[in-house]
């Protein structure tokens, strides 16, 4: 399976950039790499305890945040098209992503815990003190955008893109951090209670770009993505991502 | 001899502060409410510390003033007891006028620890049957009504570790029932429970 996804991802990355060939004024390939923010709901969960009560039923009953963050490197091609107005972009990504429950911000760790239910045996019940967990996959992609260039060029121009793309998970794991260190042993039995990251997903966005250098030489490209969304090919979440924003830097080759 | 004294003070905030940090995450109450009758607390088992039911029309619900409920085996007999407060004005508020207890009999249950509740597990007892199965706390009042139906039910009884080690025993039930009070017909139905019993509200004397 994951050799067929491969392969067709080669081709589609061969098929593009052989379609570049086609015009020598209208071609570039390109390395790019980029980091999108995408904001979460209120992480409720059938093993995590509440640990402030609601005033009305859809008041969260958590302090905590769900947080969830990418990023990618790629290797594009893009061939421009209609008097080089519009750019058809597509390559071959490998993006990262993390997806955290108990941390305050993406850089900043929590002193704060919150109560797991580990098991439930007869009368026994087992809860851990955790103050963060992180599930970390990485996914294959193939990016897709269309860059609209409406303005002459120079050697610096503003342009407007739509984009997304189809990732595939290749690997996960989840790393838990405990409030009583001893508790380590449990890492793997949280792994297997938490929801799986997703097998498929998809992003969207729209942006606004800079291309930076005159088309025709070497140079480099400044996105800002906003919104970013995604479509998620599975019923449960680990962190539910709603909308966020981005950014990509991109090195071209002219050719 | 200043610095000594400051030592002491410093040590005990610690060993205070460390001490209280978990017990304060697990005494806490933390409402969550119904979905059918938002005034109440819904049913959970997660040992949230609440409990609620409606007396008449009216609410008897817990109270963040007061330890919601107690275990007491004293004098051979062994009772569960949950304090509140009759129609106040919600969980934050307190109001000495209308505090309100309910006080359930637990026959044969001899509990030497609070560990030794889980024998609650899943038990039903019928409120008719039992003598003296209920007293109330009212209007300033003690008061032994006569039961016209009812019963009290622990559907679920959890011993609780928390990384591993031993903490409390998590009470989650329900309770309803009819009375003579005054030679007046009452009801209390649609009572729930999710309370945490430990060391500081489990009682033997």
């Amino acid at each position: 399976m994951k050799l067929k996804i491969l392969l067709s991802v080669f081709l589609s990355t061969i098929v593009a950039v052989s379609g570049l060939s086609q015009d020598t004024k209208t071609r570039c390939l390109s390395v790019d790499a980029g980091i999108d923010f995408i904001s979460g709901g209120p992480p409720e969960k059938d093993y995590i305890r509440a640990d402030r009560g609601q005033f009305f039923s859809d008041f969260p009953t958590t302090s905590l945040r769900g947080l969830f963050y990418r990023n990618y490197v790629s290797i594009k091609g893009e061939k421009t098209v209609l008097n080089n107005k519009v750019g058809l972009v597509s390559g071959i990504r490998y993006t990262r992503t993390e997806s955290s429950i108990g941390k305050e911000s993406y850089w900043s760790n929590s002193s704060d815990f919150f109560y797991l239910l580990l098991r439930q045996e007869e009368t026994r019940t087992d809860y851990l003190k955790v103050n963060e967990i992180t599930q970390l996959a990485g996914y294959l992609a193939i990016p897709l955008e269309i860059r609209i260039y409406p303005y002459r060029p120079r050697a610096f121009n503003v342009y407007y893109k739509i984009g997304g793309d189809v990732n595939y998970r290749l690997h996960s794991r989840a790393r838990t951090v405990f409030f009583n260190r001893d508790m380590k042993v449990f890492e793997d039995e949280i792994e297997n209670i938490i929801e799986k990251p997703w097998v498929f997903y998809s992003s969207f966005h729209l942006g606004v770009g800079f291309r930076i250098g005159m088309v025709d030489k070497p140079g480099v490209n400044v996105e800002i993505h906003i919104p970013v969304t995604m479509i998620r090919g599975g019923k449960q979440d680990f962190v539910t991502p709603e909308a966020g924003t981005g950014i990509q830097l991109n090195a071209r080759i002219p050719f | 001899m200043k610095r000594a004294v400051y030592s002491l003070i410093a040590a005990a905030a610690i060993i205070l502060a460390n001490g209280c940090s978990k017990e304060y995450e697990l005494n806490k109450s933390i409402f969550i409410p119904d979905p059918d009758f938002p005034e109440l607390p819904a049913y959970t088992e997660w040992g949230y510390n609440t409990f609620g039911a409606y007396y008449e029309r009216g609410l008897f619900l817990y109270s963040e003033n007061a330890i919601p409920a107690k275990i007491i085996r004293a004098g051979g007999i062994t009772s569960f007891v949950l304090k509140g407060q009759k129609d106040g004005y919600g969980y934050h508020s307190w109001d000495n006028r209308k505090e309100m207890s309910v006080t359930f009999l637990l026959p044969s249950v001899m509990p030497d620890s609070y560990a030794d509740l889980t024998i609650l597990d899943k038990k039903i007892i019928d409120l008719v049957n039992t003598p003296g199965a209920v007293k109330l706390f009212l209007d300033g009042d003690t008061i032994k009504p006569d039961i016209l139906q009812g019963e009290l039910e622990f559907r679920r009884v959890q011993l609780l570790y928390v990384d591993s080690k031993q903490t409390e025993v998590i009470l989650s039930g329900v309770f309803s029932f009819q009375a003579l009070i005054k030679d007046e017909p009452v009801s209390v139905t649609q009572g729930r429970f999710d309370v945490g019993i430990g060391e500081d509200n489990f009682f033997s004397y």
